[in-house]
């Protein structure tokens, strides 16, 4: 649970901080070239991280209780906004830069990069959260207080 | 184990781990497609960028990982002193191997494309091999705090 969702909301985080800054900088052309190659690259790993770590978080919640149960609970809920929202917000957004050819730019590109950059910062934000409340879980309250043996 | 030394190494050491693996799955195989002259310039601006993140990550999950052994008893001790081992190994390789060739690289010297190329390649399997070193690290710091 926490190594994934370790390297899962690290990932976010160097998105949020390194890719996104680029990305402002870059016209338009660039920006959809980088972009689609990144998003292909990136598309099977971090889902793949998110659902482990979704999944552990679920059934470390199942079997901790009191103050473990509430954070690991709140961190899975976390962890399942970010999945929904990824979905139905990002996921549109990068398909209409990867169903076209490499280089072509798709229209309104620019409203599209300011909404995926938007919604990105505060899928990065959510993940931390996620990310601090599982960890909380176990050390705070972790396996020898919290958890049914 | 101190819960106040656990939770920061595990979130920075997370961030940071989640940060190298990001640049080695994302960036390394991008890079390697590009020109010459396109990658200098990619790596400059990625380098500005994380120069500035990664070592802050890296710094307050040394202290904190050195903490946690200072604090905790039996295998979590043993656990997180091998975890802040690998660590100062990696801060040690990264300043000794690495940086160099970022310096290298960064600055705006004229370099025949042989041997861009070359440092490139060197750059790569450092960054690899840190990337291992850190993924293992954070697996020993999330064990040493559950045993």
């Amino acid at each position: 649970m926490l190594s994934a969702g370790g390297l899962f909301t690290g990932g976010l985080v160097w998105y949020a901080w390194e890719r996104v800054w680029i990305w402002r900088r870059l016209d338009l052309g660039e920006f959809a070239l980088d972009f689609r190659r990144s998003v292909r690259r990136a598309d099977p790993a971090m889902p793949i991280l998110l659902m482990i770590c979704g999944a552990a978080a679920g059934v470390f919640a199942s079997i901790a209780d009191g103050v473990a149960r509430t954070l690991a609970l709140a961190g899975t809920g976390l962890l399942a906004v970010i999945l929904v929202a990824s979905i139905v917000v990002a996921e549109p957004i990068n398909s209409q830069f990867r169903r076209l050819p490499e280089g072509v730019v798709p229209p309104q590109a620019e409203r599209l990069r300011r909404r995926w950059r938007r919604f990105h910062l505060i899928r990065a934000c959510l993940g931390v959260a996620a990310l601090a409340c599982l960890i909380v879980a176990v050390t705070y309250a972790g396996p020898s207080r919290g958890v049914a043996r | 184990m101190s819960q106040w030394w656990a939770t920061p190494m595990l979130l920075s050491g997370g961030l940071f781990a989640g940060g190298v693996v990001s640049i080695a799955w994302e960036r390394v195989p991008a890079w390697q497609t590009t020109t010459i002259s396109d990658f200098r310039m990619g790596f400059a601006h990625t380098l500005r960028r994380v120069d500035r993140l990664q070592p802050a990550l890296l710094s307050i999950c040394l202290v904190s990982t050195i903490g946690c052994a200072v604090t905790a008893a039996g295998a979590a001790r043993s656990l997180a002193a091998l975890a802040a081992a690998a660590l100062l190994l990696l801060l040690v390789g990264s300043v000794a191997w690495l940086v160099p060739i970022q310096r290298t690289l960064k600055s705006g010297t004229q370099l025949p494309a042989a041997a861009v190329d070359g440092l490139r390649a060197r750059w790569r399997r450092g960054h690899l091999i840190r990337t291992v070193a850190a993924v293992a690290q954070f697996t020993l710091a999330v064990v040493a705090t559950i045993v």
